[in-house]
């Protein structure tokens, strides 16, 4: 890999669980748009309808993949660039760590509204 | 150092003075002296919100002053990871879940879900607002800049514009709803106390934003819906002196209806004696505003989409007034 | 190795070959150093201009039914209030911060392209005073500084006052876009010996991010300033409800910029706020990586809030509950800043100076901006206090105590290195008070105003709605903050004119641009230093001295080069050395035929705006012609016994850094376009529209072949090269004429396929997505001539391949737009069944 790939792919390693994060975030707020429109559901049907569901699905997987991160993130720590020391590869994985908890409580706090109110009143 | 301290809270202490002395403010137009359902609850979310927020202000405050003007020398309070994690992550995790699952339970109640018991649509245009109701056989009643409303009734608001964005708000009641072109938003009220209050555009529209304001009379149900009857198929257009009314005929009535059956294209001024304002909120109508207003409307409210009447003579703007007047 | 030290030869040497020429010579400034101040006092002068306007707004407001002002210039000073704050001060104040402190800071003598620095510089002149020029000749924006449509169309606003600020602010833009690119490259590349990552300070990280979120922040709001600005110059209705468009997609296009924006500001004063705290406790920070996680996380989550603006606008609950949300998230980074700075003062040993009296007003006054910005995050809350006061109340605490606090802390922190000047601090604290006392005077009560029931923007109020006292007393608070402001700026003028001369690193900080001279060297160090930690003042004994005495890395000059070091990102391992550019015009003229483009379009002039525009891209291309080295050089020593190659003939030379941070950029140009296309689809009122495009399938085919093609015969000119083998000349050629080709089939979809953009949404914008594709292959197109050019001319070898390679990577993005593009808008209708 090229000295540029190699640091692209260690910032986006950075930033990963926030990349995931954003995706959710847009596939949340697409499906919801669309979704409503597709099946507007009526306020009346409470929880129990295809919009809520798939919403429900959307953040399952989006957790699911955060939680993968999290076990790559535990089984294999990244590995230090040539002639970088170990402080600043401490630095990295810790940095990656907080970022993935962080994205895991962001994901959480977008996503428990949907299973509060019916989606698509108002 | 401590004088530094003292200068801080001083200015504090009196402007929290102030704002405890100036109470929530005007009855007719504070968010602050709700008289509907909807704003009843965002005032008691407010006032626990204003609460939470000063009493965090002072703690965050003590804790900065502490770090910096302490006596001692030496490192103190708790290992930095601790300080980080309860002050940084613990603490706001919690304070904002609850308010955020508290806001989507009240947001949620607020939406106007099933049929309500009136529906007024609502027109925003430069720089006036025309509301339409429905009579007892489906005809329609076009008033402008007043909006009359039953007290306890679930009253929704269909808000569409005939311009440019607007926003439809009044204080005492709720929230505010945005007039989109293009778009009918809806909105629900349910007031719950009766009185006059004062409803505004809260997006700023052009040249007369400021003067676009509306009169909201919350009635009694039984008289709300007596004043429906009296207002379906008012008719004034041949009420008073017959000078007035050519006048009228010749200057007014391409844009301007006396029956409130009609929908022109300016405001309807079928009941404008009852109305306490002239020009949206502009000026209050009395007999010399409302000849003033007349002959001078481009002076008071610069801009506005009136043709301006300057040309008129005196003894044609006395026979308007009158015969707007209804004498 | 005693040959590598720098005498005091070769520093006389350095200064000769960074100093800026006088005279008119200053014209062709390209020095970060210059740069960086001229930004910082410009932005300093709009900040005055733009206190002034509030003024003028404070005392209009200070009775019920004022006639100080009428409606018209009511609106134009409130708009301009804005604007002139929001992009002639704020973001050029943090540009001129980051571009004169982050090579100091990082240890090298400038930036990573010093030229497209003076470049920026240029627009944000240009463009302000074209915004500035409108005011004076009473056409001044009057629509608000968020423009929202249809007030700000041709219909309701008929004059040039919505043009000046289309135009005007997105010449600014351009400056925003450069700096985001800039320093992007800068901040990974540009740095010293054994700075990695996680010994960057976090100054360095800090503007990392934010230069990043300028890169995907700023092209949203220009996308739909340009559509905007098509829409009122042509008649495409992009936003007009009536043809297929939609006023909200203005609000989304906005909003997705406007609130990364109040990030964009507070993340570099944060960054200040978070070098001062270190210095003034005499420790490192605390949390270092909590630190970069919460920056990392504000860069991300901020993209997630825009709809927070439009609460009101009708959006279905639960997706306001999204972004109420989001909102509500992005104060956990925040606050983790906060109790980092907290621990770090409690861990040490305080040192009481004035910065700090400034710093204890930002905490104060952003924890109170940032609590009432959660409360507006909350739904139903913001219904009622949305467009009130309160709102006004709360974006001034927040910019004011985030931003102008933070700001005037570190110009005091800074003022003995930029000037060299003994800080002295009497003047100062009576600055602080009346501007601490005068800013709550005006604003915190403006709260309660909004809750009383002001909305913003209105230009008289009447009597008897208790207003009056609240609002006579925001505008007594706001004559006393103005006093102080003057005073700050006697107190600053006074320090810089006749104060004493400052000792050496005054406060005792630990990050490098403390080594350097107060006020520094044009060439900031005379020799670049190898860093062994994050504080390297406090942990490397007598390294100021070495620095200076030219024990370090680059110390020798030869050939009358600038050099500085480039570093792999990651490890901060040197890898190359990078010859900096001299002073040169050509910045100055390329902004000049931006300005001739930009201005004459303003003025309805388009054949001269054409001329406009292709002469920027000659004199851009000239531009790149500078550049580069007409044969191969051997490695080079840089001192320690260490040879490097010279960046040309680098493969991660910066300018492939600044490419890929410019097609970021643009790709989310693009990427919004694309939004902008299915949002009006699935929500505007007035669709479908009459008929969808009908080429046929053979000529889109043959346009994505073609791009296609033309990235291959880019790739294989590459390949051919760096193998040494002949033929490279044609092959280029090749790939020209194709992208030519894909050129011409862009626009015969257009011509063929399309109704009239002026007819509906769906063809105006569907021409905007193909003529966006053919203008991305003609310069495609004009990229290969140019690689032919300069290999004739002998400036690509084997070894110096940038040129090609950076055409393969236009190529490249050009080809994958072509086929999303023409793929979407050929294959939507088919797929929706709605095709012809």
């Amino acid at each position: 890999m090229t000295p540029a790939g190699w640091t692209i792919r260690a910032l986006l390693r950075l930033s990963a669980g926030l990349v995931v994060w954003a995706s959710a975030f847009v596939f949340l707020y697409a499906g919801f748009s669309l979704g409503c429109q597709a099946w507007a559901p009526s306020p009346d049907e409470g929880l129990n309808n295809p919009v809520t569901f798939m919403l429900a699905g959307f953040a399952v997987v989006h957790l699911s993949v955060l939680a993968l991160l999290g076990w790559l993130w535990w089984r294999r720590p990244v590995a230090a660039d040539r002639g970088e020391s170990e402080t600043s590869r401490r630095v990295r994985h810790r940095v990656e760590g907080l970022v993935l908890v962080c994205s895991i409580l962001a994901l959480v706090w977008i996503a428990f509204p949907v299973f509060m109110v019916a989606p698509c009143a108002g | 150092m401590a004088g530094h301290v003292r200068k801080v809270i001083t200015p504090a202490v009196v402007v929290t003075s102030a704002l405890l002395v100036s109470g929530c403010g005007d009855p007719t137009v504070s968010a602050l002296a709700p008289a509907g359902e909807a704003a009843s609850e965002i005032a008691r979310i407010t006032w626990i919100m204003i609460a939470a927020t000063l009493f965090l202000m002072v703690v965050m405050s003590a804790l900065g002053l502490h770090a910096v003007y302490r006596k001692s020398d030496g490192p103190v309070g708790p290992s930095p990871l601790a300080v980080i994690l309860a002050g940084g992550v613990i603490v706001p995790t919690v304070v904002l879940l609850a308010l955020l699952v508290f806001g989507v339970r009240s947001g949620d109640a607020m939406l106007p879900v099933g049929e309500p018991a009136v529906e007024v649509r609502v027109t925003a245009h430069q720089w006036w607002w025309r509301f339409e109701y429905r009579d007892a056989d489906g005809g329609s009643i076009f008033t402008a800049n007043e909006l009359h409303l039953p007290v306890g009734e679930t009253i929704d608001i269909v808000v569409e514009s005939a311009d440019v964005i607007h926003s439809f708000w009044v204080p005492a009641l709720g929230g505010k709803i945005d007039a989109i072109p293009g778009r009918a938003n809806r909105m629900r009220l349910r007031p719950t106390e009766t009185g006059q209050f004062r409803g505004q555009c809260a997006e700023f529209c052009g040249a007369q934003h400021a003067r676009m304001a509306f009169d909201v009379q919350v009635h009694p149900s039984d008289d709300f819906h007596d004043l429906l009857r009296a207002m379906s198929g008012l008719d004034r257009r041949d009420t008073g002196p017959a000078a007035g009314r050519e006048a009228f005929e010749q200057h007014c009535m391409e844009c301007h209806s006396r029956a409130t059956d009609h929908d022109f294209e300016g405001p309807n001024l079928a009941r404008l004696a009852e109305r306490p304002w002239l020009g949206a909120g502009t000026i209050s109508n009395t007999p010399e505003n409302l000849r003033e207003w007349i002959a001078g409307h481009q002076t008071l409210k610069p801009g506005n989409r009136m043709p301006d009447h300057g040309a008129l003579n005196e003894d044609t703007v006395e026979a308007l007034a009158r015969y707007l007047e209804g004498e | 190795m005693n040959d590598t030290v720098g005498t005091a030869e070769d520093r006389r040497e350095l200064t000769r070959l960074f100093s800026t020429p006088p005279g008119l010579g200053r014209l062709a400034a390209v020095n970060h150093s210059v740069i960086g101040l001229r930004f910082m006092l410009v932005a300093a002068m709009f900040f005055i201009l733009g206190g002034l306007l509030a003024m003028l707004l404070r005392a209009q407001l200070a009775i019920p039914g004022n006639e100080f002002l009428d409606n018209e210039a009511y609106s134009q000073i409130f708009t301009m209030h804005g604007t002139v704050m929001m992009f002639l001060f704020a973001i050029p104040l943090i540009e001129g911060l980051a571009l004169y402190f982050i090579p100091k800071y990082l240890g090298a003598r400038d930036l990573s392209f010093p030229r497209l620095s003076a470049f920026g510089f240029w627009c944000y002149l240009f463009g302000g005073l074209i915004l500035l020029g409108s005011m004076f000749a009473g056409v001044a924006p009057d629509t608000g500084w968020f423009m929202y449509t249809p007030l700000s169309g041709r219909e309701f606003t008929p004059g040039i006052n919505a043009d000046v600020w289309l135009i005007g602010v997105t010449f600014v833009e351009v400056s925003a876009i450069a700096f985001g690119i800039e320093l992007v490259a800068t901040v990974l590349k540009v740095r010293t010996a054994g700075m990695s990552l996680g010994r960057m300070p976090l100054f360095g990280w800090y503007i990392l991010i934010t230069a990043l979120m300028m890169v995907i922040g700023f092209p949203p709001l220009i996308l739909a300033s340009v559509l905007l600005e098509i829409e009122r110059a042509f008649g495409w209705p992009f936003f007009d409800v009536a043809l297929g468009g939609d006023p909200l997609l203005w609000q989304h296009l906005f909003w997705l910029f406007g609130h990364p924006e109040v990030y964009i500001i507070f993340l570099p004063a944060a960054a200040t706020v978070s070098m001062m705290i270190p210095t003034f406790s005499r420790r490192p920070l605390a949390g270092y990586h909590w630190v970069v996680g919460a920056i990392i996380a504000t860069g991300f989550i901020s993209f997630g809030l825009w709809v927070h603006h439009m609460f009101t606008v009708g959006i279905p609950h639960l997706a306001l509950v999204f972004f109420s949300a989001a909102s509500m998230f992005v104060a956990l980074p925040t606050t983790i800043q906060f109790f980092a700075w907290l621990a770090t003062l409690w861990q040490g040993r305080p040192v009481r100076r004035l910065p700090m009296l400034y710093l204890f007003g930002f905490l104060f006054i952003f924890v109170c901006g940032g609590l009432t910005g959660v409360m507006l995050a909350l739904v139903p809350f913001n219904w009622q206090a949305h467009d009130t006061h309160f709102v006004v109340a709360h974006l001034h605490y927040v910019l004011i105590g985030g931003f102008v606090f933070p700001v005037i802390a570190a110009l005091y922190y800074w003022l003995p290195l930029l000037s060299g000047r003994e800080v002295s601090g009497r003047l100062g604290q009576w600055a602080f008070w009346l501007l601490f006392i005068g800013f709550n005077l005006t604003f915190l009560h403006m709260h309660l105003t909004g809750l009383v029931g002001m909305p913003r923007r209105v230009y008289t109020y009447p009597e008897g709605l208790g207003w009056e006292w609240l609002n006579l007393l925001s505008t007594i608070g706001g004559f006393i903050m103005t006093a102080g402001f003057a005073a700050l700026l006697l107190d600053v003028l006074a320090t810089v004119r006749t104060g004493a001369r400052s000792k050496r690193n005054p406060w005792q900080g630990g990050t490098l641009e403390w080594s350097l001279d107060h006020p520094p060297a044009v060439y900031n160090f005379a020799s670049l230093p190898e860093v062994t930690s994050r504080e390297p003042l406090w942990e490397q004994q007598d390294l100021a001295i070495d620095i200076r005495e030219g024990r370090g890395y680059l110390a020798r000059t030869r050939n009358g080069w600038q050099e500085t070091l480039g570093v792999q990102a990651i490890s901060g391992r040197p890898d190359q050395i990078i010859l900096l550019p001299g002073p040169t015009y050509i910045p100055l003229i390329t902004a000049s035929c931006l300005l001739v483009f930009f201005l004459s379009f303003l003025l309805g002039i388009y054949w001269l705006s054409a001329i406009g525009a292709a002469a920027s891209l000659l004199a851009a291309l000239r531009w790149a012609w500078a550049g580069g080295l007409d044969r191969d050089w051997p490695d080079q020593y840089a001192g320690s016994g260490l040879k490097l190659p010279l960046h040309p003939q680098v493969i991660e030379a910066p300018g492939w850094w600044g490419m890929l941070a410019g097609l970021l950029c643009n790709g989310t140009f693009f990427i919004t376009a694309l939004f902008g296309y299915l949002y009006l689809w699935a929500v505007a009122p007035e669709w479908p529209p009459e008929s969808f495009i009908a080429t046929g399938i053979l000529l889109p085919a043959l346009t994505v072949v073609m791009a296609l093609l033309a990235l291959m015969a880019f790739h294989q000119a590459v390949r051919v090269n760096r193998l040494g083998q002949g033929g490279v000349g044609t092959v280029l050629l090749a790939s020209a004429a194709l992208s030519a080709a894909a050129v011409v089939g862009c626009a015969l979809q257009i011509s063929t396929g399309l109704p009239e953009p002026t007819t509906h949404a769906y063809a105006a914008l569907t021409t905007f997505l193909l003529g966006y594709c053919g203008l991305h292959a003609l310069i495609a197109g004009v990229l290969g001539v140019y690689c032919w050019l300069r290999l004739r001319a002998g400036y690509v070898s084997a070894l110096r391949s940038l040129d090609l390679r950076l055409s393969r990577v236009w190529a490249g993005y050009t080809a994958a737009v072509i086929v999303i593009a023409v793929t979407l808008i050929q294959g939507l209708p088919l797929l929706l069944g709605v095709g012809s």
